[in-house]
């Protein structure tokens, strides 16, 4: 393993920045001359003959700026190092603050590409071109990790396109991304089938009711997007996309936002998520003890105005249900399906499990066919789970029976309720109950608190 | 909504077979003529002017065989969403009950069945000729999925079976002799079904490299069907790529792990692996970028983790003799519980290893926590991770632990450092190990 360092004004040519050891004290005591360290990445990159696990320490005091006027790539996936800023007084002590900025001297668009595999403590400014960070497509095994890095990014008016580009599997923690206002600029996720994780980031871009802060690119839109404790209240634009980003290969992507702080746009889009994988908002400041999930064909919302009496509770005086929004896209072929409840318990003996469902404004009672439920639990002696379910297979008029519980938030409830009762022998384990939906254009709260008896 | 009826040796042309009401009785009762249904699902789908909402009703007696040159044979209909197709008792058309049976055979050569439709109930769907590419479904569409329940899918010479659409198969057998399946993009979802193939060292399934691909299988039954599930080999499968095989709570053969499963694949969030499958049902075992854990209930800490209220269990880690682990860390989620977090609070985690190995260092595993802020409206992060390299050893732990010889005990923790709330509480480790194997105890002690 061996260490290199970086720091602006240094003249290092070959491999003389380059170290067995590390250096240790201040950045002056530890090089006597400027040709001993590197003056910018590049030339590091380039000249260093880097190998696996070697590390790049650059000064926080660098600050480099770089033109160019054709693409330019830092690093490559074929080299796994880590590029980390250290502190120009005592270089044994992490430091954000080394940075790099470049600008496009030319009026085409041209990339920026950087593939460190673990990267802390920089700052990349691009000025009138577009960024593409943790590039390559089919990295060979690793994944990208940036902690405390900023991207800023600004444009000048002869480039018509720029954009902030993502690609290969990436983990962003407690990374700060400003787009700054222009509004031609956006976050574009090449979105092949790549995991995109950010955690504890800052996101900065212009404030739009209608665009999304991210595009999506590639051929095939499987990406997974993961947000956890992020903070989007600089970036006030919707963050689900919309039905124009679909095609029929989107179904294994997914978009989950956690515990994030949201700006006032950021639901305003009608996303449409997989059919089967939801896009979701958990825990974030518009529902902080919640999760709102969107499927292809329905919305599941958690309610605190409506909710039954001795249901679900989040907290001993939070009560709630579900609200689910099933859209046209549901019928009796293509039911919207979701996982309602899960929870460990014991179905040795036959046990019923009821599902209470209320709709408002004394709607019509809803039918067998239009809802159904299926239970899963353990069996008695070996893994497999037991299915049971409600389903009716052939159209049936039935009404699901009324229920006589109590629901507050609804005027004229319409009260129902479906049960099943485990026929096979199970044991202690986990039990899981999903809801199937029939019918379009249907909204209705349910429950999540499973009765069991 | 019209319905459409299909019996073997039916006759009727045109929309002869289609019904504004559906019948009643049963088949002898409600048709007195064989030109009064189809003979055959391809005539029926071909001619019976279909809709949204119609349902084609099949006996349970249909038994038609399809005799095709060397060409392909599509039973499928993409273009009406609403379609169901059903098969009910011959003797009680009120009651659905599988049995119909469509069967393929290539007089010559071999070619592709495709089979497509939104939806259907109880029908076996047979190939019968060697090295055909049976293609279920055949296609997919703009946020649709296929739905099939009940069904069977007979292949035993053919070789491929080609999923194109996303799926969900409830309650379906798959018997086939040696046929890998091969998948392109999409989320299948496999519910309580049966697989039945020979017993082999070959894997069952497969899939393009570059193409991310979703099976989740629950309670299924792979109890004859004794092979690997997947290759071992990594490029069968796009390591970058959002790819999840998960098995969960199945019955499994004894070859069914015989492969390790390719790393390289997952997402930390909901990684691939076994859940609650197998010979114990209460067992976890994950494989990811660099590491596996597997719970164990021969090694756990006193006080610590149960599966069930009784058991003890702890996660097996194993960071592989895998070199880059160094620089890039692999995370995955350890618990996650809702708690008040306030401020100085400590989250624990214990770990351990065998015959007084060297202890850990503070660089090669790290524990990052998240919480709900009481004032921001996010979480916070807090995290023990060191950015530079270090030699110091995490801190020796006093607790004590089953199933070890000379265990060398340490542990992290986080005191929170700003003011929390009540909320969900994540807990991660990060490996940054190689070549090392240790316990973690999944119970995260709060103080």
């Amino acid at each position: 393993m061996a260490y290199a360092y970086v720091k602006s004004g240094g003249t290092a040519t070959g491999t003389a920045g380059k170290y067995t050891t590390a250096k240790t004290g201040s950045w002056s005591t530890a090089f006597t001359n400027v040709n001993q360290y590197y003056g910018d990445l590049y030339s590091c990159y380039s000249s260093a003959s880097l190998v696996d696990n070697d590390i790049v320490y650059v000064s926080d005091e660098h600050n480099y700026n770089g033109s160019i006027s054709s693409d330019i790539s830092i690093f490559s996936y074929t080299v796994v190092v880590r590029v980390i800023s250290v502190d120009n007084d005592d270089l044994s002590v992490k430091s954000i603050g080394a940075k790099e900025t470049y600008t496009n001297l030319g009026t085409s668009q041209v990339n920026f590409n950087f593939s460190a595999s673990f990267v802390y403590g920089l700052i990349f400014e691009l000025t009138n071109l577009s960024g593409s960070l943790a590039v390559n497509n089919d990295v060979f095994p690793e994944n990208y990790n940036f902690y405390n890095c900023t991207f800023k990014t600004t444009i000048q008016s002869n480039i018509a396109v720029s954009k902030f580009r993502i690609a290969g599997k990436s983990n962003f923690y407690n990374c700060t991304f400003d787009i700054g206002l222009a509004t031609n600029y956006t976050f574009n996720i090449l979105d092949h089938s790549y995991i995109f994780v950010f955690k504890d980031c800052v996101f900065i871009a212009p404030t739009s009711q209608t665009d999304c802060l991210w595009t999506c690119v590639g051929g095939y839109y499987g990406a997974a997007l993961f947000f956890d404790g992020c903070d989007f209240s600089q970036a006030n634009r919707p963050l689900l996309l919309g039905a124009t980003s679909w095609n029929s290969d989107s179904n294994t992507r997914r978009i989950v936002y956690s515990r994030c702080l949201e700006g006032s746009n950021s639901r305003n889009n009608t996303p449409y998520g997989s059919i089967f994988v939801p896009f979701e908002f958990r825990y974030c400041s518009r529902s902080p003890y919640f999760i709102t999930q969107y499927y292809y064909s329905a919305i599941l919302d958690c309610s605190v105005s409506v909710y039954r009496i001795d249901g679900a509770e989040y907290s001993n005086s939070l009560r709630f249900s579900e609200k689910i929004v099933v859209n046209a896209f549901a019928s009796l072929a293509q039911p919207f399906t979701c996982k309602l409840s899960e929870f460990y318990y014991d179905t040795s003996s036959p046990t019923t499990f009821t599902v209470e469902i209320a709709q408002d404004n004394g709607a019509a009672l809803l039918t067998e066919s239009d809802i159904s439920i299926e239970v899963y639990h353990i069996d008695d002696t070996t893994s497999k789970a037991h299915r049971k379910s409600t389903c009716s297979i052939l159209p049936s008029s039935t009404s699901l029976p009324t229920s006589s519980k109590t629901w507050v938030g609804l005027t004229n409830p319409t009260i129902q309720y479906l049960s099943i009762t485990t026929t096979e022998t199970g044991s202690y384990g986990l039990c899981s109950v999903h809801i199937n939906v029939s019918v379009p254009n249907l909204t209705f709260y349910v429950c999540p608190k499973v009765d069991i008896s | 909504m019209a319905f459409i009826y299909v019996k073997s040796g039916g006759t009727a042309t045109g929309t002869a077979g289609k019904y504004t009401t559906a019948k009643t009785g049963s088949w002898s009762t409600a048709f007195t003529d064989t030109s009064q249904y189809y003979g055959s699902l391809k005539y029926c789908i071909t001619n019976a002017s279909l809709s949204e909402g119609d349902t084609i009703y099949l006996s349970d007696l249909h038994n038609y065989t399809n005799a095709i040159g060397n060409t392909s044979f599509s039973l499928e209909v993409t273009n009406v969403l609403n379609l169901r197709i059903i098969s009910l008792d011959d003797d009680d058309l009120s009651v659905p009950n599988p049995g119909a049976k469509e069967i393929v055979t290539f007089t010559s050569g071999y070619n592709s069945f495709f089979i497509t439709f939104p939806y259907v109930y109880g029908v076996i769907f047979e190939c019968t000729t060697m090295n055909a590419y049976f293609r279920v479904p055949g296609s997919s569409a703009l946020g649709t999925y296929k739905f099939f329940e009940k069904c069977s899918f007979i292949y035993e010479n053919s070789y491929f079976w080609y999923m194109s659409g996303s799926a969900k198969f409830v309650e379906c057998l798959f018997q086939t002799l040696n046929t890998t399946v091969v998948t392109d993009y999409k989320i299948y979802i496999f519910q309580n079904c049966s697989f039945i193939s020979s017993t082999s060292t070959s894997s069952f399934f497969n899939s393009y490299s570059n193409n991310t691909c979703n099976y989740i299988f629950d309670g299924c039954d792979f109890s004859q069907a004794n092979r690997p599930f997947l290759p071992n080999y990594a490029n069968d499968y796009n390591y970058e790529a959002n790819q999840r095989f998960v098995i969960f709570r199945s019955l499994e053969s004894a070859n069914n792990r015989y492969r390790d499963y390719p790393m390289f694949w997952g997402v930390e969030e909901d990684p691939s692996g076994f859940y609650l499958s197998g010979s114990d049902k209460n067992s976890i075992s994950v494989k990811n970028l660099g590491i596996t854990y597997d719970s164990t209930s021969l090694v756990y800490r006193t006080d610590g983790a149960t599966s069930n209220g009784v058991d003890y269990y702890s996660f097996k880690t194993i960071a592989l003799n895998y070199a880059n682990l160094i620089t890039c860390p692999t995370v995955f989620k350890l618990a996650e519980f809702f708690s008040m977090a306030a401020e100085g609070t400590t989250f624990t985690v214990e770990i351990a290893q065998d015959d007084g190995a060297t202890p850990l260092t503070d660089y090669e595993i790290y524990m990052d926590v998240y919480y709900m802020s009481l004032t921001k409206s996010k979480s916070i992060r807090e995290s023990t991770i060191k950015i530079l390299p270090s030699s110091t050893s995490l801190p020796t732990s006093s607790k004590t632990w089953v199933g070890l010889t000379n265990p060398t005990k340490q542990y992290l923790s986080i005191t929170l450092s700003e003011l929390g709330t009540f909320g969900l509480n994540s807990v991660y480790l990060g490996i940054r190990a190689v070549n090392k194997t240790f316990y973690v105890c999944p119970k995260v002690d709060i103080s």
